[in-house]
């Protein structure tokens, strides 16, 4: 493999001759130079294994993650997982797509659900059923259908779901008295005349769906209402952002930013401290902003499940990060299926949850008095999160091909345009749902 | 010119009042143009002192509301949170290391070039001036996409070397400033030095360097806070947490879609990555200005 | 650019037999001397700028075995794209407000400096208004965000204070592109103040005695003395400015808007960033480079064309 990158890099320097030059001899190098590239890279001629797990999670994950594997590598003196850290998602698929560049990738990488399709479709990597020891049958037995095919495209396994969060409701119980309020809403419809009632009372905007550049609760908002933001029809994608429920969806919250003015459009950090400091009521979000809350205790914090529309199918993306195995020595690839089958055992997942908050992707384990029944009993705030991981359930749009964030960006933009400058929601979102599909059938 | 008449309005007031001045201090045109700058300068310097404040503010306290610049009590608790939730230590050599290089770099490259161009007369002097010039006017994003490609090629994604070695490159407003000193040395001297033998390598190092010494401290200075300042290239090329300058270490602590964010360690952490730019530009400002008079900054 | 000075040749005549030995590595020693410059600047200046014409006809993505060649297809796809033409005229916005904002406010700060260029205060004053120019624009930022936060920002505070309305700066498609402004000048300003304040000390004494004697006012002595002397000083800010600036803009976009909301802050640079290192299109980014580059050249020459002109080189 190496070879084929010293190949590469003489194409860079000298131009296309070399590189015509360099696609003849690659295979042919690539052949010679099969065996025993292991050794040199990640397997010790004693045996020993040292793979490199990637994340890109907060602090407090990371921190989590790290005990775990110190764990797995106390336990199995043959593997040395080391874990390296990125601040993000984003991060982690930027480094990949260099080391891919380069064939120095890592043996197993927590890839965010978002970046799915790409990475599948542009990262040499091992499907999931195609790694060295994996199990069918567990792999069944253990895990709910809807939590695997948060890794699926097309059926096909490419990442091993891990991590979990879906999107709900936090709001500060002491806010809500004052306002007279006695509960969470349950429908979006209620929940703008909470915060009216709210914003009355405190006088400033009282609500805050904390997103910019992508669409997380707002796929819930929006799709929720009957609608699907992207639909694979099998000759080509659709998009139905423009569909009736959208435009509701959509003029609703225009309606609460610029008439009543209830909600404001801000980034996630600065929502979730916000909403920690006592200044916003009421926000979507992640758990770990919840807990934070809970742990600075500056109010009373309650928690509620994304409100629905009256009426219809309510729909959850599922978001996080999963195994996912790129195309190394299989001697490597079986090490990360080790570390995997690790970390899904239900002792690990029960320090795993109670560290982090997040639910196990393993079924069965939240109810078991073994192992965290007794912590989500505890941590009643977190409940929400475990009931929308049930029929609600859908995984968070992964957007295909390389004009996959163009046409996202398109419909945050015209999102952006009704909610932040009052533009007329239907003819809007016909333009960019047709923008958005030209751009992925392209 | 509207806008230069009406900054020069004030301007031939106060100086008629400066006359006046000179007979008798703080007459109240003198004053109120204290305040004005004064106003000015707070302006400016409030998102600074906002940072430095919250960097001795308990996180707990950052977002209370209201705005206190003196946080009460002040607490340091703030920068062995930052230390030991991730390499800031690590970072902050890894800063020292590739600000230094690019300066030496530059340094090494733009002197050689600048006395060249200044006291020398070849075939092709005015093109290539003009080729080590024209890089003032590209944007160094324009570049981005090609020079990471070679960089990635050459393996050197998470070393220093890939961070410091393209933007080395990037010195024509040095090559520049440098030569414009070295013109206005006095030919005699190099003369002088011509007929004792000496060949144009010890007129550069022992006549020429001497002599420009403050205008090559100035370009050190300049280039090393550039440098401690780059961002994008940084983001690009460093991608492990252990490789990271501290301008491009410090996403670590402003979190995600996740949640999680430590404002008070993120604060410490930016307080101690504007500190050192800060200290050596005060140190070094006299010299600044002093070398943009004697070099003339010309066109 | 023009030379200044005199024009010094090394070696008028042969003066000695010695020196004539040494001939020939002299008359090559100029070479040798600029050879680094320029073999840095070649690999990693020019040559990618040559290496980018080739990328702009690819349909590639760093990794990918496969680059397709897809001749003008780049280009045309970014004529075609809305997104590209809103960063296109952002970009001249963004020039047309800041450069001039750039060039005259730090001439008015520095002759404001002036009267006061005795007194203690006005090396405090120097450094106050020089400091943002060397702070980290990263660190710097994560503080902005937080002036302009619509809910708990101190800007919000004071504006809702003093009677106003509250404003979510960052996401209103009116007031976001005039943000970046306001911190992109933040951050340049005081670089541009201190060439200038360099400019008006470098200004001989004797002529403004001179002018005074002869009687003329203030404006007179600004307009007829210390202008004409501080122009090549002006076209060099300018010059420059253009260059600064477009870096300084693309920092505050990533940081504070991401080009939002809908597209109203961004410009070519970040359109570049996020094709090439978000969507890996190398094609679509090198063209946008290539875009960029005839712009930035096209500038740069109209300044010469028709400014450099006026300038009076002392």
């Amino acid at each position: 493999m190496n070879q084929q990158r010293k190949i590469s890099r003489r194409a860079l320097l000298k131009g296309s001759l070399a590189a015509a030059g360099g696609a003849v001899l690659a295979p042919a190098l690539a052949a010679c130079g099969g065996e025993g590239r292991g050794v040199q890279d990640g397997v010790n001629p004693n045996g020993k294994i040292a793979i490199e797990y990637w994340i890109g999670v907060s602090q407090d994950t990371t921190t989590a993650f790290q005990s775990l594997i110190d764990e797995f590598n106390e336990a199995n003196p043959n593997v040395t997982v080391n874990l390296k850290s990125y601040p993000s998602y984003a991060d982690v698929a930027q480094a990949l797509q260099t080391a891919a560049a380069a064939r120095k990738m890592p043996a197993v990488v927590g890839l965010g659900y978002k970046e799915l399709r790409y990475a599948a479709e542009l990262i040499p990597h091992a499907n999931i059923p195609d790694l060295p020891g994996f199990n069918a049958g567990w792999l069944e037995q253990n895990f709910a259908k809807a939590i695997l095919d948060l890794g699926k495209v097309n059926g096909t396994q490419h990442i091993m779901p891990f991590l979990l969060g879906t999107p709900y409701l936090f709001y500060n119980a002491d806010a809500f008295e004052q306002a007279g309020l006695s509960g969470p809403p349950r429908t979006w419809l209620e929940l703008r005349d909470h915060a009216r009632r709210l914003t009355d009372e405190i006088g400033r905007p009282s609500f805050s769906i904390p997103e910019e550049g992508y669409m997380w609760a707002y796929q819930s908002f929006i799709e929720s209402n009957g609608v699907r933001l992207l639909e694979d029809t099998g000759s080509g994608y659709r998009v139905g952002i423009d569909g009736a429920g959208g435009v509701e969806a959509l003029q609703l919250m225009a309606g609460m930013i610029l008439e009543d003015e209830t909600a404001v459009l801000v980034d996630d950090e600065q929502a979730a401290q916000s909403f920690q400091s006592g200044q916003l009521p009421l926000i979507t979000g992640a758990g770990a902003t919840v807990r934070a809350a809970q742990k600075q205790g500056n109010f009373n914090v309650g928690s509620a499940p994304l409100p629905v529309w009256e009426g219809k199918q309510k729909r959850v993306p599922v978001a996080g990060n999963g195994f996912f195995v790129p195309d190394v020595e299989p001697e490597r690839q079986a090490a990360a299926w080790q570390m995997i089958e690790f970390l899904n055992e239900p002792e690990t997942l029960t320090r795993w949850s109670e560290a982090t908050g997040y639910p196990p992707p393993r079924s069965g384990l939240m109810d078991d008095p073994q192992y965290l029944k007794a912590f989500f009993d505890e941590n009643r705030i977190l409940r929400p999160e475990l009931e929308q991981l049930g029929d609600e359930a859908v995984p968070y749009i992964s957007w295909p091909g390389e004009n996959g964030l163009e046409a996202l960006e398109v419909l945050v933009d015209a999102r952006d345009r009704i909610i932040t400058d009052g533009q007329e929601a239907a003819p809007t979102l016909r333009e960019a749902a047709r923008r958005a599909e030209d751009l992925l059938n392209d | 010119m509207a806008k230069v008449r009406r900054s020069g309005g004030p301007d031939v007031r106060e100086r008629q009042q400066q006359q006046k001045a000179k007979r008798g201090r703080g007459s109240p045109g003198i004053f109120a143009l204290h305040l004005l700058l004064i106003v000015l300068c707070l302006l400016t310097a409030f998102p600074l002192l906002w940072m430095l404040s919250s960097a001795l503010t308990p996180p707990q306290d950052l977002f209370a509301p209201g705005v206190r610049l003196i946080p009460t009590p002040p607490t340091l608790r703030n920068f062995p949170d930052a230390f030991a939730l991730q390499p800031v230590g690590t970072w902050l050599l890894n800063s020292v290391v590739v600000a230094s290089a690019i300066t030496v770099g530059k340094l090494a490259v733009s002197v050689p070039a600048a006395y060249a161009f200044a006291r020398l007369r070849f075939r092709g002097r005015n093109v290539l001036f003009g080729l080590v010039v024209g890089t003032m006017i590209v944007p160094d994003v324009i570049t981005i996409v090609p020079n990471y490609i070679l960089i990635a090629d050459l393996d050197w994604i998470d070393t220093p070397q890939g961070v410091i070695v393209p933007m080395v490159a990037f010195t024509g407003f040095y090559v520049f400033l440098l030569r414009q000193a070295m013109l206005v040395l006095p030919q005699e001297l190099i003369d002088a030095a011509r007929v004792d033998g000496a060949n144009t390598l010890t007129i550069l190092w022992r006549v020429v360097l001497p002599l420009v010494r403050p205008t090559i401290a100035v370009v050190a200075v300049l280039s090393f806070l550039s440098a401690w300042n780059l961002y994008l290239w940084p983001l690009l090329v460093l991608q492990d947490a252990e490789a990271k300058t501290i301008a491009v270490g410090m996403q670590y602590f402003v979190g995600n879609a996740e949640g999680g964010q430590e404002w008070g360690a993120l604060m410490a952490t930016a307080a101690l990555a504007i500190l050192p730019p800060l200290l050596l530009y005060v140190l070094a400002q006299k010299a600044i200005v002093s070398a943009f008079v004697e070099s003339g900054v010309k066109g | 650019m023009v030379a200044t000075g005199r024009e010094q040749s090394a070696t008028p005549t042969p003066k000695s037999l010695r020196q004539a030995t040494y001939g020939s590595l002299e008359a090559l020693s100029p070479y040798l001397l600029v050879l680094p410059v320029l073999t840095f600047m070649g690999l990693f200046v020019y040559w990618p700028l040559v290496y980018s014409v080739y990328l702009s006809t690819l349909d590639w993505n760093f990794v990918s075995p496969v680059r397709e060649f897809v001749g003008l297809e780049n280009f045309l796809e970014l004529a075609r794209d809305e997104a590209f033409r809103q960063a296109l005229f952002n970009t001249g916005l963004y020039l047309i407000v800041l450069v001039p904002l750039l060039v005259l406010l730090p001439m008015g700060l520095a002759l404001l400096l002036w009267p006061v260029r005795r007194s203690r205060a006005q090396g405090i004053y120097r450094a106050v208004l020089f400091a943002p120019t060397v702070v980290p624009f990263a660190v710097a930022a994560v503080v902005w965000l937080w002036i302009f936060n619509p809910l708990q920002g101190i800007l919000t505070q004071v504006l809702i204070a003093a009677g106003g309305d509250r404003i979510n700066w960052l996401q209103n498609p009116d007031t976001a592109f005039w943000c970046i402004v306001a911190v992109a000048a933040w951050k340049v300003l005081g670089f541009n103040l201190i060439l200038y304040i360099a400019a008006l000390e470098s200004v001989p004494r004797d002529y403004l005695d001179a002018a005074e004697l002869d009687g003329a006012g203030q404006w007179a002595l600004f307009r007829y003395v210390r202008f004409p002397l501080i122009t090549p000083t002006c076209f060099f800010v300018l010059v420059t400015t253009f260059i600064f600036i477009s870096d300084e803009v693309f920092a505050a976009i990533n940081v504070l808007t991401r080009g939002g909301p809908f597209g109203k802050t961004t410009n070519l640079l970040y359109y570049l960033y996020e094709r090439g290192f978000e969507s890996f299109q190398v094609g679509t980014a090198s063209a946008t480079a290539l875009v960029l580059f005839a712009a930035v050249i096209s500038v740069t020459w109209l300044q010469f064309r028709f400014l450099e002109r006026s300038v009076h080189y002392g």
